[in-house]
């Protein structure tokens, strides 16, 4: 696996959670898709452009596969945050409606979400966490049954890395006639998605191991048909005469102007190479398991349900930013802050955490190194 | 990992007291880090004769404070205010990431809106 990633020869990578390193392959697939291949998509004649077309709708069929949804339900943005700004403005949320998220959301969904509400005059619920620290089922419904037009929430928290039951709620949500979004920044990168049921998801290239500059988002067809556009362009326009324009039906009506063309190519590769790697995701859970074992063993106090994928949030007695620094010495890269969650660190009454989150290519001396990192700024900060 | 003078600082912070009665007291937040501080000065003609210091932060903007109020003892209100962004990393005495110098930079910061805001009253009292 390491051969893939090259940067690990001298890193010790523990940041997976804000963004994925890309194997060799993907860096390949742009390449020559952007040495023999490339063209402007779905306007050419010519066969350069037919072959473009269909690579980046290639794309498309394996990014919908991905989650389990359909090529006509998927819209190419340009990340998670896109995905949810443009939610956010072409869901109907008016005066009346109520829009729910909670503590654990991230700021990309979080304020998106919130700005609408208070734009639209609407009420804006957040939901709780137990004293655990994990999302308040019980309450989630109370709320939920009070009213809900749209649920905008995490499927797999970047700070506690609680997995949400997100079938669950879209059950409640649907009987109330709302709406589920689910923000799949980070489950995609670990947990194999079925969007059946739900009504929005979305992810980013950059945290499946493929570039930036390109997401996903999935919006179930009879969701999809209700929203208007969201950005004006070509692409995305039917007809346009002095008078007025039509526009496109589909996911190609959320696409105006040029698509991030060669990301697709580098996504679908990224997408494959998590597909074949399905296997590795139970090791990533053991990874993190261990190493908050270790963590709780040197008194460090963990954010959060003891059961966790992806990343493990905890604080020490020694600030986030210095410990981030102290191991920056060692040549290892872990995340110190709020992790763009400051709602949540404000109700846990911390002002920042560090964050240790895997990915595939992370390796049990991995751990071992960081925690013995950690215990030695611990010690040469003598607290 | 810092250079010993500024682990002696975040370890011994001088000046590390809320004063009873200051002239002037302003708190300041580093949202991005969670860094806080609140300073506290006392002046009389126009020179500072008390200040001290509390809040909670990493030990970069902890030791900054702790240098900065070493220094600020006995200086008038004005050459305080003189005080540039140099002179602070000056005092730090470290390289600092860009996402440091604003933990270098919270004393400084507080201070000054302190001052500005005691100048400007002493403004309104002409």
């Amino acid at each position: 696996m390491k051969e893939q990633f090259p940067i690990l020869e001298t890193l010790t990578y523990l940041d997976t959670a804000a963004t994925a390193q890309k194997p060799l392959r993907v860096f390949e697939a742009e390449h020559t898709f952007g040495l023999t291949r490339y063209a402007n998509v779905h306007r050419g004649i010519y066969a350069q452009s037919v072959l473009a077309t269909e690579a980046f709708e290639g794309a498309r069929a394996v990014a919908a596969k991905f989650i389990g949804s359909t090529p006509q339900e998927i819209v190419f943005t340009k990340s998670t945050t896109e995905a949810m700004n443009l939610l956010a403005h072409t869901l109907p949320i008016t005066k009346k409606s109520r829009i729910i998220t909670s503590l654990l959301d991230h700021h990309s969904t979080f304020v998106p979400f919130q700005q609408a509400a208070l734009h639209a005059g609407a009420e804006f619920v957040v939901l709780p966490l137990t004293k655990e620290g994990a999302l308040d089922m019980r309450q989630a419904k109370k709320e939920i049954e009070k009213g809900c037009d749209v649920l905008a929430i995490t499927q797999l928290s970047n700070v506690t890395g609680e997995v949400i039951d997100v079938e669950q709620l879209a059950k409640w949500v649907h009987k109330q006639n709302g709406r589920i979004v689910v923000d799949g920044a980070q489950a995609a990168a670990h947990l194999a998605i079925d969007v059946s049921h739900i009504d929005a998801f979305a992810f980013s290239g950059h945290k499946v191991y493929g570039p930036t500059g390109i997401g996903v988002l999935h919006v179930q067809k009879d969701v999809l048909s209700t929203l208007s556009p969201y950005q004006f362009g070509g692409e995305m326009i039917d007809a346009v005469t002095i008078e007025n324009t039509t526009f496109r039906e589909g996911p190609a009506r959320f696409e105006a102007g040029t698509p991030p063309i060669t990301q697709a190519v580098g996504l679908m590769e990224a997408l494959r190479f998590v597909a074949e790697h399905r296997d590795l995701q139970e090791k990533e859970r053991d990874l993190i398991a261990y190493c908050q074992e270790k963590l709780v063993r040197m008194n460090a106090t963990i954010i959060g349900p003891e059961e966790k994928v992806g990343c493990v949030s905890f604080t020490l007695p020694v600030h986030a930013h210095d410990v981030a620094e102290f191991l920056d010495k060692e040549h290892i890269a872990v995340r110190a802050g709020h992790h763009c969650t400051q709602p949540l660190h404000d109700a846990l009454g911390i002002p920042a955490s560090v964050r240790i989150s895997v990915g595939l290519y992370n390796t049990k001396e991995d751990i071992d190194r960081v925690i013995a990192a950690l215990k030695a700024c611990v010690e040469a900060f003598d607290v | 990992m810092y250079k010993e003078h500024i682990m002696d600082h975040y370890k011994h912070p001088r000046n590390n007291a809320a004063l009873k009665n200051p002239t002037i007291s302003h708190s300041e937040k580093n949202p991005s880090c969670g860094d806080s501080i609140t300073v506290d000065i006392s002046i009389t003609d126009n020179v500072i004769d008390a200040i001290g210091f509390t809040g909670e932060g990493c030990a970069i903007s902890m030791a900054a404070a702790s240098m900065l109020f070493e220094d600020m003892q006995s200086m008038s209100v004005d050459d305080v205010l003189t005080l540039t962004r140099e002179d602070m990393l000056e005092m730090i005495g470290i390289p600092l990431t860009t996402m440091r110098v604003k933990c270098g930079m919270l004393a400084l910061h507080a201070v000054k809106k302190a001052l500005y805001t005691y100048k400007a009253r002493q403004g309104e009292d002409v």
